[in-house]
């Protein structure tokens, strides 16, 4: 009977497991844009996809390597460039949000020592429903025709 | 039955005939409808797709800024030379190297077919960073900013009423807004086209966002080709930049 009742306890925390949105929240191509060894700000880009049912949203994103990190939009009003900060980034119910140049970013800034191509930087992104993702995010050069054009 | 299958033949030619014809006319609207599509003329853009050509180039004030070495840039800095110009601003992580990197494929774009230096009239180019932050962007900062993009690239700033003078008359607005924090940390909303001027030191045209590398490389190529004569034939001799008097009252 105890033991049958332990089963059942297992079985239960399993299920609480998998019912949590561990999984239905990942990040795919994440990477954070090599800067200039002065840069006082980088940005981090990735694709956050939401396999489950309901809207989901990045409330904070942190790292060791920078003493802060917003959620930003680079958007074009007039002619002119501007970059919003986000309260949040909404990923649709299986759906998914693209984080890329000239729009929606991470902004890295107070950088502890500016990381250099090929360095891993280290982030946790905490989402509306207590889901928090650990990333190890590779430095790289934005890809550019003319780095295209070399790697053929 | 004979003649029931000539009958028949009979039909499916006029029947090609009139498919045929329907096709010529098809055809002929079309090149008559491309045409009048043609002569609405607006053949600046058609010429040069990635790029706002102006037909009356824009005269820039005198302006004094200082290089990432240190040196004056003035208006004479301008002069005998063709010159992208792009404002931006180091603290900018998404929209400024976005722009740096395109910049460098321009440049190398030319540099690879050898056409850094117009030939006839033996006109360089030179690109040209102006940070619209000199609170924060010291020429030191500048210089090790834009050796990571391209070493031959110029990195200027210098007073603020100086950056306006000279941006204001090629519309490259800027606007300061407070950062998130409560540290007094800043923002800077800025234009991102890049700015293209000719020898004489004049705005010639602005290539807006997004940024295609390789059709501005072959439009600023068409643009030198068209105006490079008009700004180098009459003055070979001599050095010449035009002033905006109108903007020159003291
Ligand atoms: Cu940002």
């Amino acid at each position: 009977m105890k033991k049958i009742l332990f089963y059942i306890s297992v079985l239960l925390v399993s299920i609480s497991v998998s019912s949590s949105a561990a999984d239905s929240i990942m990040v795919q191509d994440a990477w954070v844009r090599s800067a200039p060894p002065n840069a006082k700000a980088l940005a981090a880009y990735m694709k956050i996809i939401n396999t489950s049912a309901e809207q989901r949203a990045l409330i904070s994103a942190s790292s060791s390597r920078f003493g802060r990190v917003e959620m930003h939009k680079s958007e074009m009003h007039e002619g002119i460039m501007k970059m919003i900060p986000q309260k949040q980034l909404t990923v649709p119910a299986g759906g998914s949000l693209l984080l890329k140049p000239m729009s929606y970013h991470l902004m890295l800034m107070k950088p502890v020592s500016v990381p250099r191509e090929g360095d891993l930087v280290d982030f946790d992104l905490r989402f509306d429903d207590g889901t928090v993702l650990h990333l190890r995010v590779p430095v790289r050069a934005a890809k550019s025709g003319r780095m295209m054009k070399s790697h053929d | 039955m004979d003649d029931k299958e000539r009958d028949r033949n009979m039909s499916v030619k006029t029947g090609i005939r009139n498919f045929i014809m329907m096709g010529v006319l098809l055809l002929l609207a079309g090149f008559w409808l491309g045409k009048s599509k043609n002569s609405v003329p607006d053949i600046r853009e058609l010429d040069f797709p990635s790029a706002t050509v102006y037909e009356i180039p824009v005269p820039l004030p005198r302006f004094s800024l200082t290089d990432d070495g240190g040196q004056e840039f003035n208006e004479w800095n301008l002069s005998r030379k063709w010159t992208f110009m792009f404002f931006g601003y180091t603290f900018c992580p998404d929209v400024c190297p976005t722009a740096l990197v395109d910049l460098n494929d321009v440049y190398n774009n030319l540099l690879e077919k050898g056409d850094l230096i117009e030939k006839k009239f033996k006109v360089p180019t030179q690109f040209v960073f102006v940070s619209v932050d000199p609170g924060r962007d010291t020429p030191e900062d500048l210089k090790e900013y834009m050796n990571y993009f391209n070493e031959e690239f110029i990195g200027v700033t210098g007073a603020s009423g100086m950056i306006d003078r000279l941006a204001r008359p090629m519309g490259a607005a800027y606007r300061r807004v407070p950062g998130t924090d409560d540290e007094g940390d800043y923002f800077i909303d800025h234009s991102a086209s890049f700015l293209l001027i000719d020898p004489l030191g004049r705005l010639r045209a602005s290539f807006p966002p997004p940024h295609d590398p390789g059709q501005m490389a072959d439009d600023f190529r068409n643009i030198r080709n068209e105006f490079t004569a008009e700004c180098c034939l009459p003055y070979q001799d001599t050095e010449q930049v035009i002033f905006d008097y109108r903007k020159e009252k003291k």
